[in-house]
């Protein structure tokens, strides 16, 4: 699972473009986790302000 | 037409690939409607926002959309020497610097003028393909309403649903996405602001490059694009670091913080479906080796505004004939973008010492234009150990 802490969130969606699982969607403003995260690290990786961590 | 079917065209985004494709689709007499997520149109912006004049031949750049007008690029390699690139022709690749919330407010504009509805805060959520076309659920300021549409076009950027969920394509990998911070920046002083400047190597940012993209008045873009793959750092770090590492920078200010995803990607072979096309961001059109987006979707929603007015006048919306889209776009955008493609990839192998060897090869070159093509097509001629990687440059 990840977490995404949305202070630091610059709203880019570039975490849902690299997540394979569609569990990802940028909604309005805000990266919500809408599906089944498979912990690949995708996000966490593309993120450019370290706002991702998985658990 | 069946009852049921409210819209020829229902488009996802209104950037300008979203926009553009329903301009030119309201201009040849196809109902559509254009939905974007967020509250206004071109905010925030995601972007550099330069530009090549060639956007020209198909959109009017009006004055309060132009920022600055460039009359250059200066490129530095990692050992701080640069070369400079003037703009002598009208096909520059950067030559505009845009106001984006502008140029993209008035993009939507001439769609609206051209006929198409537009609906802000709205979401499309599910699509399901029917009989007649694909039936949409669009969640509107919170409420839900479904509508049809002969054909859907996915405009909704890098980080497209549409592509994903109708199967077209996977995610994107961690080497087809540049991770990208910027900041808008003020008061900047000592470097030549009627130039844009590119800083390459594995220090300053690793798998991409860092810009100054100037906006008139001291102001300009300063960002960064990385490979997430190739750093554990963020861009956020390595802009941090570059701004820091700036004399000029000394005494700017930061007026706006922007963070994206740009896809590095080659070409889809496939970007139809029945009843389905996908433009811009969302088709991975932006330029592999520059990061460029505006003008190859502007280009692709030309082609896709077309093929849409062709498949309803022939009652055909299936992929079969919507491949002309595909046929055409790969032609326009896809075979520079595949060529452009290699030379990342190239160039992204490169150590520092041989990226300061290529850019000091250059010095003595005096370029005829502002482009990348042009750009390592000298490269190649001067160091000719590059041709067996990258083909099609040179002629």
């Amino acid at each position: 699972m990840i977490e995404v802490d949305s202070e630091m969130c610059g709203h880019c969606g570039a975490c849902v473009g690299v997540c394979p699982e569609n569990a990802l969607d940028l909604v309005g403003y805000n990266i919500k986790v809408v599906g089944e995260c498979i912990s690949c690290g995708n996000c966490e990786e593309v993120c450019p302000v370290n706002a991702i961590t998985r658990d | 037409m069946n009852k049921n079917v409210e819209y020829d065209l229902i488009i996802v985004g209104g950037g300008p690939a979203g926009a553009y494709t329903g301009k030119i689709a309201s201009k040849l007499g196809l109902e559509t409607l254009i939905v974007e997520k967020r509250q206004e149109i071109g905010s925030p912006v995601r972007c550099a926002e330069g530009v090549g004049k060639k956007i020209e031949e198909y959109v009017n750049v009006a004055e309060e959309a132009l920022a600055k007008d460039v009359k250059g690029a200066r490129i530095y390699s990692p050992s701080n020497n640069y070369i400079d690139m003037l703009e002598e022709d009208a096909g520059a690749e950067v030559g505009y610097i845009l106001n984006r919330k502008v140029f993209d407010q008035k993009l939507v504009e001439e769609a609206i003028k051209a006929g198409a509805d537009v609906k802000l805060k709205t979401r499309a959520s599910e699509f399901e393909q029917t009989e007649d076309g694909i039936r949409v659920k669009l969640v509107n300021n919170g409420a839900s309403i479904t509508l049809e549409s002969k054909i859907l076009i996915g405009a909704d950027g890098v980080e497209s649903l549409v592509g994903k969920k109708m199967d077209i394509y996977n995610n994107l990998k961690l080497n087809e996405i540049e991770s990208c911070a910027q900041f808008l920046m003020t008061g900047i002083n000592g470097i030549d602001l009627d130039y844009t400047h590119f800083y390459v190597g594995n220090e300053v940012a690793p798998g991409g490059y860092a810009w100054i993209f100037p906006k008139g008045d001291k102001k300009a873009n300063v960002g960064i694009g990385i490979l997430p793959n190739g750093t554990d750092k963020s861009a956020y770090h390595y802009l941090k670091k570059f701004v820091e590492q700036r004399e000029y920078l000394k005494n700017a200010k930061i007026l706006e913080e922007i963070y994206g995803g740009v896809p590095v990607a080659s070409p889809l072979e496939e970007a139809v479906d029945d009843n389905v096309m996908l433009v811009g961001d969302s088709a991975r059109q932006s330029d592999p080796l520059t990061g460029g987006g505006i003008l190859n979707a502007i280009k692709a929603g030309k082609i896709a505004g077309e093929v849409a007015k062709e498949a309803i006048e022939s009652n055909n919306c299936k992929k079969d004939f919507l491949k002309r889209y595909d046929e055409r776009r790969l032609e326009e955008i896809g075979q520079k973008n595949e060529r452009n493609y290699d030379a990342k990839e190239l160039f992204q192998k490169l150590s520092d010492e041989e990226l300061n060897s290529l850019i000091s090869s250059l010095e003595e070159v005096s370029f005829e234009s502002l482009s990348v093509t042009e750009l390592v097509s000298e490269l190649i001629k001067t160091n000719p150990w590059l041709s067996d990687e990258i083909d099609g440059f040179i002629d």
